[in-house]
């Protein structure tokens, strides 16, 4: 039995995040449906699915940001390496700062690029040496550094809607977190950063633990290490890449990976 | 002509007509008032303690006196404001405490001035037994401008970009850093708005102050939280009283154009404090 454990080990990544029977319902409406998945750790999970599927739902259980949200209620496990979410952090801030998230729509904070950069660590004492070198690492991380290195100090508004986005994640990054999970990152920026930001997310996987809720198929197909597919707040399909795109077990995750369509 | 184009016509005279009738009474107002008023207004009406009943001499106690409860209310209801608008915002959970606080915020809004006046006569002076205080004239003027302060500094509050404090919450931020770092900077046009706006009415308010913390005459700068003080709207009032003095009433026109030249400033500093302050400005 050994041999075929270690087989199974060098094939799948160790799980960063594993779920299990997880539902998540606003008020009566059950949005997650009793689901059981895992996230292979540095790696990009892609979350496909129709509109109201259970997606975003489901990235915004994975630290907990939806805790405030009126009515929202959930039960099962949800696992970060060896801690459970709901259990394990009785802060909630650190489960955040591990898991640093970024939305669809870029939102820069009024004050200067670097400010923005710096924003998560606010409170902490670094010298300016320091924060000088956290801000570039990070912008270099997020692939901004030559676009504003030379502009540190300019209003972070002033950045076209792309490098906002790159702006966000330089900002996640900044609190070193383990994983990043990016909810549609370039829905609101044109082909051009699109691109540029599928590369960066690539390019993160080596060291981030990344999860990214997509509409867009074909750009999972492009970046995603694994994709699952949620259909009415269930998991219908899961599985590597390849698999996925080519030999779909299910004809519902054929159809959807095909036409972007469900019928679920 | 289209029908489509008459209807855009209409409405667009509808407007210059609205907008030329509040222009004409504001201009009304103020040239009946500078007219009047700047006959009496010199230096040394400004810097010259009133004399005979205020017939005679300037309004230096009462500029004083209005200013001095004026920003000592803006003081008092500042943290109260902001702390009732930032629990609306963002603590408060339960749709039914919203709509209790929204409520409350208007009833108070709506609350007759001359109202304000008989609580503090009954509670302060009556039960309390503070006698004529300036300071607790000032407390009532703060109760007057907490709806008015809370209600802008909540506007501004709501109209932070949706995604604002969801971004400090996923940078690990607490809610506390999220308030202190977000919330309250970006809000603070509305705030100071609010309290520039609350000012400029708590100035010019006579009755909720008139039984319980001024004078008409005969008084300087008080020596403690005791004692009255005179303020420009009662000055104005007493003087008014005395109508057949000719001397008593172009002071009354006098320190009524010093009273509407101070509102007015409070108001062009809110007008400021709106587009200046508020990070997300078009400005900028």
């Amino acid at each position: 039995m050994k041999p075929e454990l270690k087989l199974v080990s060098a094939q799948t990544p160790p799980a960063a995040i594993t779920v299990t029977d997880f539902s998540a319902a606003y008020g009566d409406v059950n949005v997650i449906k009793n689901i059981s998945l895992s996230v292979p750790e540095k790696s990009v999970t892609c979350l496909l699915g129709p509109s109201g599927s259970g997606k975003s739902t489901l990235l915004r259980s994975l630290n907990r940001i939806n805790d405030d949200v009126a009515g929202f209620t959930t039960k099962g496990d949800i696992h970060i390496g060896e801690s459970c979410v709901h259990k394990g952090f009785t802060d909630v801030t650190r489960l955040r700062a591990k898991a640093g998230m970024v939305f669809q729509t870029p939102c820069v904070f009024p004050g200067s690029i670097a400010a923005n950069v710096l924003f998560g660590l606010k409170g902490r004492k670094l010298s300016k040496i320091e924060k000088a070198q956290i801000t570039e690492q990070s912008l270099r991380a997020a692939a901004l550094w030559k676009d504003v290195s030379h502009r540190l100090s300019a209003p972070a508004s002033t950045l076209s809607v792309g490098q906002q986005q790159r702006l966000c994640i330089a900002r996640a990054l900044a609190v070193t977190p383990d994983i990043l999970l990016l909810d549609e990152p370039t829905a609101s920026v044109d082909p051009v950063s699109a691109r540029e930001i599928e590369t960066l997310i690539k390019t993160l996987s080596k060291d981030y633990t990344i999860i990214m809720v997509t509409h867009d198929v074909r750009q999972a197909g492009r970046v995603a290490d694994r994709a699952i597919f949620l259909c009415d707040g269930e998991v219908i399909e899961q599985g590597p890449r390849d698999h996925m795109f080519s030999k779909a077990a299910l004809p519902k995750t054929r159809t959807y990976l095909l036409e972007e369509f469900c019928d679920c | 002509m289209s029908r489509r184009a008459l209807s855009d016509r209409a409405f667009r005279l509808a407007g210059y007509i609205a907008l030329g009738l509040c222009l004409c009474v504001l201009g009304a107002l103020l040239f009946a008032i500078a007219y009047a008023g700047l006959k009496a207004v010199s230096f040394d009406f400004l810097v010259m303690p009133s004399k005979d009943f205020g017939a005679a001499g300037g309004i230096r106690w009462q500029i004083i006196g209005s200013l001095l409860m004026a920003v000592t209310a803006s003081a008092l209801v500042l943290p109260f404001a902001t702390a009732l608008a930032v629990y609306r915002a963002d603590m408060a959970r339960s749709a039914r405490v919203k709509r209790f606080i929204d409520l409350s915020v208007f009833s108070l809004n709506g609350i007759p001035s001359i109202a304000y006046g008989l609580f503090g006569l009954i509670v302060f002076v009556n039960i309390l037994g503070t006698g004529l205080s300036w300071f607790v004239g000032s407390i009532i003027l703060a109760m007057m401008m907490m709806p008015t302060v809370t209600h802008c500094a909540l506007s501004a509050m709501q109209s932070l970009p949706s995604g604002v404090r969801e971004n400090g919450y996923a940078l690990g931020l607490t809610r506390r850093a999220v308030i202190t770092r977000i919330t309250l900077p970006q809000s603070l046009h509305g705030i100071v708005t609010g309290l520039m706006i609350g000012l400029a009415r708590a100035i010019g308010e006579t009755a909720p102050i008139m039984f319980i913390a001024t004078a008409f005459s005969g008084v300087s700068l008080p020596s403690g939280l005791q004692g009255p003080v005179s303020t420009l709207p009662t000055h104005i009032l007493a003087l008014a009283q005395q109508a057949t003095n000719p001397d008593a009433l172009r002071n009354a026109w006098g320190a009524s154009f010093v009273l509407i030249g101070l509102v007015f400033l409070f108001s062009t500093a809110a007008f400021i404090a709106r587009t200046r302050l508020n990070p997300y400005s078009e400005r900028l």
